[in-house]
């Protein structure tokens, strides 16, 4: 437990902001050595650009939408900047709020929509924003903005009345563009990052983890415009004039390489990047077109290799480094006892005559049964009969065509899925849905993120809300990784692990979340017999404490060994439910799933032995093997 | 007045309809929107130009430039799309770039200023009470004849049968012995040739430089995306829509209000039809 906390988080929690600190200190003291005004402007127009890469990376990398706005979310920060300053009270702090909540409006203009549509929509809409900046200035008036010829008589900088000289700019500028990365760095690490980590995994899962994804995207997308409107400020006031003509295509493309290059989920080498891309705009001048066929072919390459850019390196090289040492302190870590397994407040499960048809064929009929809380009930039956498409009615995934769904006395039917996973209903999945980039106990932490994950404020700020609310998490986290055998590699990244592990993975996730119901889709297969026998451990702990488990599961031996209360479905109808030992000697069961001299496949668990030792197998031996186990795995995730 | 300018907005119509299109043979047959294929049409109209200075006939211009642009397609399928890791849906990134570096040749082999071609010598004719070009009379039919061609060949061939299969799920169909990657080489290839054959036409109606590619680029996307992904009769209206609101927009309400009225529809449109006007299938999430 204690490895685990430090490889995610570092302990010495005054290391970062000191070396930021230095590292402010060391830039806004350049200029002290002598350094030319060709290279303080680099390095002025190098902040520019960093923050609004920035806002790209929160928008391209972490939120997955590709925004192609961010030069019109700039000039609506620049003009604003410009028109007040030259017009009404120059004031560098003012123009930069009114430019930071200029540009959130504009981006908000093109991204409500456009994440309402999702997919390639954004780009569409925000690209035809940036199309619109040469005629909004050609529409408004040449003595209010100064039309495409550009916006000039903007007066120098003031602080609160008093000037701000070339230096004092200088420092204002570094102080700004400082301030924002940490802003942004405590963002993206922190729940609220790692939630939209979840959010590129995709829809289904972070759904049924509670999360709206629109609501999350669009915090993002609003999130990414600050930087783009405080640049613009900057901007304004470097060379107190406005050239509309860099505010176009050009713009958007050095972002993307300057974004490719840095990684676009980068947040230090972001300045690689800018680095990078102003040495090539440097040069262009003497490259003329071959600098537009740089830039191409730079999107290209870097678009098919898309990996983590100079960060993903950096950070490779930095996990082999502690890998190395967690390794050694591990020898000194001691495991104490698991901790106990917490009380739930378990809540009935009830199906009234549920139907559902996809297209015209009819994937439940009249379904009716009880899970109550506190008891493991299991859901068996053929591929095709309508198991998962039980557990996708009751977490919300589908919306039954009638019939009822019931949580206690609260209604489900017809409720979002974020919003049942809200209420206490966690699940897992048939193929493990573990997002990538995350380690395992941030995985699982993850499970708690949307009903225990502080607002976007108290993270940014890093008040003693979210210190609080991350050690909760944490402990929370560390203490399911625990009682499920995982505390070892608590710090490894979750998604190379194998089948079996990342079962157990997403197990400790929905029992993080604390749920009133725990759904399971065939949570066993996959796993070797000691995990076997772990899982149907915890699953009977997790019951005693008073958690309603649903399970679908084509072990029977597991079944038996396990379930108090047996469902089983044919056709997408109840053929009949009792006690596991009843359903063993249900003639129909037997004839028509667990037939006679089927092959024995699955591990067993002798825990109940069947009487007369025949009947123990697997209810359908085929589903690992053959086409309709894939086809019914596909369908359950659309 | 009215008359002019519904042609006129036709014809610029006519072009984004064409690039409608074009994104929609890749998309349909291989799953991939080409963001290129719009600098590939202007270059195919550069290379007319050549080859009409070299005083080839008509049928050459049109089989060279075709031939040129096929060629120039398939290296972007190798270059872009080939290599691209699957299910990383970076070809938006990817294809971007093939296309800066297309539109930069272009502009490093013929200069980047406005060109005027001439396929053929034409004169204004009155049509309905409006004149209009010949040229743009062709521009216009194109979209239609083309697009009809287009879907028959996608809707009735085996060729067809296979593109779309492999678009709705790759690995079954590999699984049933069809060649997947030669099929999306066979599509950027179509694509190719749909564009050298329609590019030279549109820089002779437009006269326009290199990099009005980016503005076709665009707005052939917000047709393909109002009419719908996949859909090559979505792909003919939306683009014929959006160039009259665009050209009666100019003219009714002022100048320069034409990108507003496009921008509004759009959003407009697929706020009530997020699928767009004849899509079926939701644009497939990034």
């Amino acid at each position: 437990m204690e490895t685990s906390i430090r490889a995610t988080g570092p302990s010495r929690r005054w290391a970062l902001p000191l070396a930021w600190a230095t590292v402010t200190a060391l830039v806004i003291a350049i200029p002290l050595t002598g350094m030319s005004g060709y290279w303080v402007r680099q390095i002025l127009l190098a902040a520019v650009m960093a923050l609004l890469v920035s806002g790209l990376n929160l928008s391209l990398g972490w939120a997955g939408e590709l925004n192609l706005g961010l030069p019109a979310m700039y000039a609506a920060g620049a003009y604003v900047t410009a028109y007040v300053a030259a017009r009404h009270i120059n004031d560098i702090v003012l123009c930069l709020a009114l430019s930071a909540a200029a540009a959130v409006v504009v981006g908000l203009l093109a991204g409500a929509p456009g994440l309402r549509l999702g997919g390639w929509m954004l780009a569409v809409c925000t690209f035809m924003l940036v199309q619109l900046i040469p005629i909004t200035l050609q529409l408004i008036p040449f003595s209010v903005l100064g039309g495409t010829s550009g916006f000039t008589g903007i007066p120098v900088p003031r602080v609160f009345g008093t000037v701000l000289d070339a230096n004092g700019f200088y420092i204002t500028v570094i102080v700004v563009t400082s301030l924002w990365f940490a802003v942004y760095r405590n963002a993206v690490c922190s729940p609220f990052g790692r939630a939209l980590l979840v959010l590129q995994q995709g829809p289904v899962l972070a759904q049924s983890l509670g999360l709206s994804r629109y609501r999350l995207k669009l915090t993002t997308y609003a999130f990414a415009a600050v930087p783009a409107g405080l640049a613009g400020t900057l901007y304004a006031y470097t060379d107190l004039f406005i050239a509309p003509d860099s505010l176009g295509i050009g713009l958007i493309m050095s972002l993307l390489v300057a974004s490719i290059v840095a990684g676009r989920r980068s947040i230090y080498a972001v300045f690689c990047g800018v680095a990078f891309v102003q040495f090539i705009n440097d040069r262009s001048t003497s490259f003329g077109e071959y600098g537009d066929i740089a830039f191409g072919a730079f999107l290209l390459i870097g678009g098919l290799l898309f990996g983590g850019g100079v960060a993903g390196l950096g950070n490779t090289l930095v996990r082999r480094y502690r890998r190395g040492r967690a390794a050694a302190a591990d020898e000194a870590a001691t495991t104490g006892t698991p901790p106990q397994i917490p009380a739930f407040d378990g809540r009935d499960v009830r199906l009234e005559s549920v139907s559902k048809s996809f297209g015209g064929v009819d994937a439940l009929r009249e379904v009716s049964f009880v899970a109550p809380a506190g008891r493991i009930t299991a859901l068996i039956g053929p591929n095709g009969s309508g198991k998962t498409t039980t557990l996708n009615l009751i977490n919300g995934f589908h919306k039954p065509g009638s019939g009822r769904v019931l949580l206690g006395d609260d209604e489900l039917t017809g409720l979002p899925a974020e919003r049942v996973a809200r209420l206490g209903v966690a699940r897992t999945f048939q193929t493990p849905a573990i997002p990538g980039e995350m380690s395992v106990l941030d995985v699982v932490g993850s499970g708690r993120i949307e009903a225990h994950g502080p607002a976007l404020l108290p993270v940014v700020l890093r008040l003693p809300r979210y210190w609080r609310a991350v050690a909760r998490n944490r402990k929370a986290a560390a203490g399911w990784l625990e009682i499920l055998g995982l505390g070892a590699i608590a710090a490894e990244p979750a998604a190379a692990m194998a089948l079996g592990t990342r079962r157990m993975i997403e197990l400790a996730r929905a029992l993080c979340a604390g749920p009133r119901v725990l759904l399971l889709d065939e949570v066993a297969s996959g796993l070797d017999p000691d995990e076997l026998q772990e899982l149907a451990g915890v699953l009977r702990k997790v019951r005693d404490a008073g958690v309603t488990v649903v399970v679908v599961e084509h072990n029977f031996s597991l079944v038996r060994s396990l379930a108090d209360h047996v469902v089983v479905l044919a056709g997408g109808a109840v053929l009949t439910d009792g006690d596991p030992r009843e359903i063993a000697e249900h003639p129909e069961v037997l004839e028509r799933f667990l037939g006679s001299g089927a092959g024995v496949s699955g591990t067993t668990l002798e825990e109940h032995p069947a009487p007369g030792g025949q009947v123990v197998v697997a209810v359908d031996a085929t589903a690992a093997t053959d086409g309709a186990g894939t086809a019914e795995r596909t369908s359950s995730h659309e | 007045m009215t008359a002019t300018a519904v042609f006129a907005g036709l014809s610029t119509g006519a072009i984004y309809a064409l690039i409608a299109i074009g994104y929609n043979i890749t998309l349909t047959s291989s799953g991939v929107l080409n963001f290129a294929f719009a600098n590939v049409l202007v270059f195919g109209g550069f290379v007319a130009i050549s080859a009409v200075k070299a005083g080839l006939p008509l049928p050459l211009v049109l089989l060279l430039c075709a031939l040129a642009c096929a060629a120039m397609s398939v290296l972007v399928e190798r270059a872009a799309i080939r290599f691209m890791s699957q299910g990383s849906h970076a070809e938006l990134i990817t294809t971007l770039g093939a296309g800066t570096i297309i539109t930069a040749v272009t502009a490093v082999l013929w200069g980047s200023d406005p060109r005027r071609l001439t396929l053929f010598d034409q004169h204004p004719v009155d049509l309905l009470t409006g004149r209009v070009l010949p040229v743009n009379l062709i521009l216009i039919a194109m979209p239609v004849v083309l697009g009809l061609v287009l879907h028959l060949l996608f809707q009735r061939t085996r060729f067809g049968l296979a593109s779309r299969a492999q678009a709705f799920d790759r690995e079954a169909t590999m699984v049933r012995g069809v060649d997947v990657r030669w099929l999306s080489v066979s599509a950027f290839a179509i694509a190719g040739l749909f564009a050298g054959l329609t590019g030279p036409f549109v820089l002779m109606s437009t006269s326009a430089g290199p990099f009005l590619a980016v503005e076709f680029a665009l707005k052939g996307f917000v047709a393909l995306a109002l009419g719908g992904l996949g859909s090559q009769l979505g792909a003919v209206v939306a683009g014929f829509v959006i160039g009259l609101v665009e050209s009666l927009a100019n003219l009714y309400i002022g100048s320069l209000v034409g990108n507003y009225a496009v921008f509004a529809l759009f959003i407009l449109v697929l706020l009530f039809r997020p699928n767009g006007l004849f899509g079926s299938r939701r644009l497939r999430l990034v």
